[in-house]
């Protein structure tokens, strides 16, 4: 590019006739051809006017100038100088906005987006504010409709003013200006769009990316969410604390790519250890619960939080106590499970199996799992716990209902026992009272007992008499009458024999009677009748209801040959009866 | 009637003499008859009241009725029916003997064997005195029975 200065550029020739005219004119819009040249290069507008000024000023001549481009808004606002005092460029730039609303003011003025210039010096007519006082002429354009333009020229170094023609070129020369600043403005609005949009566009490759974060993490929760739906949906049907944690270990071991696992827990309450464990090397199945509170408060000194909090998981910082205790422990991770103060756990993860250590993601999710398992474990372990509270309740139930049966039972029993209480009372007490009673089973017992032994020892007895008297068998003797008696014992010489005991006799008698009682028979026989002719007639009396003295007598006599024996009919009443004499 | 009266009258140890008493007496009593049947049925022949066909029968039963009455009084046992059947063998004796005094009938009572003085007014009135004695036992005793001893009493149930 040429250089622009006023002093350098080239001057226009001497108007010095037609031909002269027409090497100026031909000069002028060389310049005006190499203007548009220059600009159309540039695309800032501070520059663009810059240049504009000086390639103006040379081929004229002039002195001073200044171009000034502002936004309708005023706020972008840009001034290009030369050939001011810096305390002019000052006030230029004060008055600026006033100026350029001054000269864009009337419309139909000024509406126009040709160049045209408005004055030749503005104090020479209308009373329009001064640029600066030495600055004669001013052409306002404007950009567009969005931005004003202003140019203001004073005159030329020698001091002459320019003339018509000069005006129509710097009218031009404003046109190729304008129109290099309308590209340059929409190359600068075209920049600013690419700006806005590069923005725009790292904004949204930003959103973008974003959003694939999201999406990942989205991705990674859905991951975690079916992950656990999953494990829920394993772990939900298990209520065997023992199923429950192989489980949870296989799952854990398949969903992590993990070829070793341990999951210890401890129940302090009980004193129990329940274990589960998968391609893990050390003593496992033989730990006691000493060993197994042992283990876990020194994991506890070693875990990250320290915290018995329940439903809470600790990553051990070391494993260094498990190798200790005798496990194979490289490269493991291990977790401190505490479900409540009495039921802790641990949970050992060897590295995957394709050697890598767990991702901190990864450890993330397992923790997720792990507070699920967690869950799932206390509501086994309560299960447990309602189970045997279960048990037990149906133990005690069946005791109690075993009690309640004895119960009865014994109320049955101690009812039939008081029954027969009852009634033995009453037998014995019948039986008491019947001791107390006179009855006539007594009697008859009596009775009954007394006829059995009398016949039994008068049969045995040598003393023996029989039960009924033998006179009642007999056929009776003959009877004599009262009368026939007295003729007999008075003719015949008859015996008159009294048959009753002698206590009978002695107290009243029929005189002449001979006592012959038949107990001393024998004896009074042979004393008193051992001679008597047995044809002599003998007549017995003595008898009364009890007894037949008489017939006895009489049948002793008949015995001993005697063939006249009669017994007194009536006995010694029918006698009495008869008044006859009795004695004493 | 006086308290002491009643409270003697009622006491369970004079019934128990008593009733060993009664007891004793017809035990002995029916000894001798028991062995001499003939004789006691005589006795009985003497007092003119029963028909001369149960004479024997009585004279062999009666004996042992009045050994059996004997020996419930002394050891205890039915007391309550010995004595009832003492009383009222007790009560024929004395009708039997009052009958035979007013009929003027010369003979022994026959109560312990069949040689004794005539029967008087005396041999009633001791019949009625044992008559009393044996209803005395009746309603009184309870004492030293035997029986009730295989009985626990109503307290000790």
């Amino acid at each position: 590019m040429k250089d622009p200065s006023p002093r350098n550029a080239a001057r226009p020739p001497a108007a010095q006739g037609p031909g002269h005219a027409a090497d100026k004119t031909r000069f002028l819009l060389g310049n005006v051809l190499e203007t548009s040249r220059e600009l159309s290069g540039v695309v800032q507008p501070a520059k663009i006017m810059d240049t504009f000024l000086l390639m103006v000023m040379g081929p004229l001549g002039i002195g001073c100038g200044m171009v000034a481009l502002a936004s309708a808004e005023g706020r972008q606002q840009t001034l290009a100088c030369r050939g001011l005092a810096p305390g002019e460029v000052q006030d230029l730039r004060g008055r600026l906005g006033a100026i350029l609303t001054h000269f864009h003011a009337t419309p139909e003025r000024y509406q126009s987006l040709t160049p045209h210039p408005l004055l030749a010096s503005p104090a020479s007519g209308g009373g329009e504010p001064c640029v600066l006082p030495h600055m004669k002429y001013v052409i306002a354009w404007k950009v567009e409709q969005d931005y004003q333009g202003l140019l203001a020229i004073g005159d030329r170094f020698d001091g002459t003013s320019l003339g018509q023609d000069d005006l129509d070129f710097l009218s031009d020369f404003t046109a190729s200006l304008v129109s290099s600043l309308t590209r340059a403005l929409v190359t600068q609005n075209i920049q600013q769009l690419n700006a806005e949009l590069e923005k725009q566009n790292d904004c949204l490759e930003k959103a973008l990316a974003e959003a694939k974060a999201t999406r990942r993490d989205l991705d990674k929760r859905v991951f975690h969410l079916k992950s656990l739906h999953e494990l829920t949906s394993e772990l939900s049907p298990v209520v065997n604390i023992d199923d429950l944690i192989n489980a949870y270990l296989l799952m854990m071991m398949g969903t992590f790519g993990i070829g070793q696992g341990l999951i210890l827990l401890h129940d302090r309450a009980n004193k129990t250890v329940r274990k589960a464990s998968r391609g893990f090397v050390g003593k496992i199945n033989t730990l006691t619960s000493e060993e197994a509170e042992k283990l876990l408060f020194q994991c506890f000194d070693v875990s990250e939080n320290r915290s018995l909090a329940p439903m809470s998981i600790n990553r051990l910082t070391s494993t260094e106590v498990l190798a200790q205790a005798g496990w194979e422990t490289k490269g493991a991770k291990g977790f401190m499970l505490v479900l409540d103060e009495s039921f802790m756990g641990l949970l050992v993860l060897g590295p995957s199996i394709s050697g890598d250590c767990l991702h901190p993601a990864e450890i993330e999710t397992l923790g997720t799992y792990t507070s699920t398992f967690l869950v799932f474990l206390k509501n086994a372990r309560f299960l447990e716990t309602v189970q045997a509270l279960n048990e037990s309740l149906s133990q005690r139930n069946y005791e109690l209902e075993r009690t309640i049966a004895d119960l009865t039972e014994a109320r049955d029993k101690i009812t039939m026992l008081e029954r027969a209480k009852s009634h033995i009372k009453q037998v014995i007490q019948g039986e008491r009272e019947r001791l107390n009673r006179a009855t006539p089973l007594d009697f008859l017992f009596l009775a009954i007992f007394s006829v059995v032994f009398g016949v039994l020892f008068n049969l045995a007895s040598p003393n023996r008499i029989p039960l009924l008297p033998p006179a009642a068998f007999r056929p009776a003797s003959a009877l004599i009458e009262v009368e026939q008696a007295r003729q007999l014992l008075s003719e015949s010489g008859a015996v008159l024999v009294d048959a009753r005991p002698k206590e009978f006799f002695a107290h009243r008698r029929i005189p002449g009677a001979v006592n012959l009682p038949s107990p001393l028979f024998e004896i009074v026989y042979l004393m008193k009748f051992n001679n008597l002719d047995p044809e002599r007639p003998i007549i017995v009396y003595g008898r009364h209801i009890s007894k037949l003295y008489d017939e006895e007598v009489a049948h002793m006599l008949r015995q001993r040959n005697h063939e006249r024996v009669f017994i007194l009919a009536g006995g010694l009443p029918a006698w009495e009866g008869m008044s006859y004499p009795l004695e004493p | 009637m006086p308290t002491w009266l009643v409270k003697t009258i009622g006491n369970r140890y004079l019934a128990l003499a008593l009733r060993l008493y009664i007891g004793a007496i017809f035990f002995y009593a029916s000894m001798y008859k028991i062995n001499f049947p003939g004789e006691f049925a005589e006795m009985i022949a003497n007092y003119q009241l029963v028909p001369f066909w149960a004479v024997n029968l009585l004279a062999v039963i009666l004996p042992w009725t009045e050994l059996l009455c004997g020996f419930f009084l002394i050891i205890g046992v039915r007391t309550k029916s010995a004595a009832a059947v003492a009383a009222g063998m007790l009560l024929v004796f004395t009708v039997a003997a009052a009958s035979a005094l007013l009929r003027g009938i010369p003979m022994g009572c026959g109560c312990f064997s069949a040689l004794e003085d005539p029967m008087t007014w005396g041999t009633v009135a001791r019949d009625l005195a044992w008559l009393a004695m044996a209803l005395h036992v009746y309603w009184v005793d309870s004492a030293w029975q035997v029986g009730k001893a295989f009985v626990p009493s109503y307290r000790e149930l």
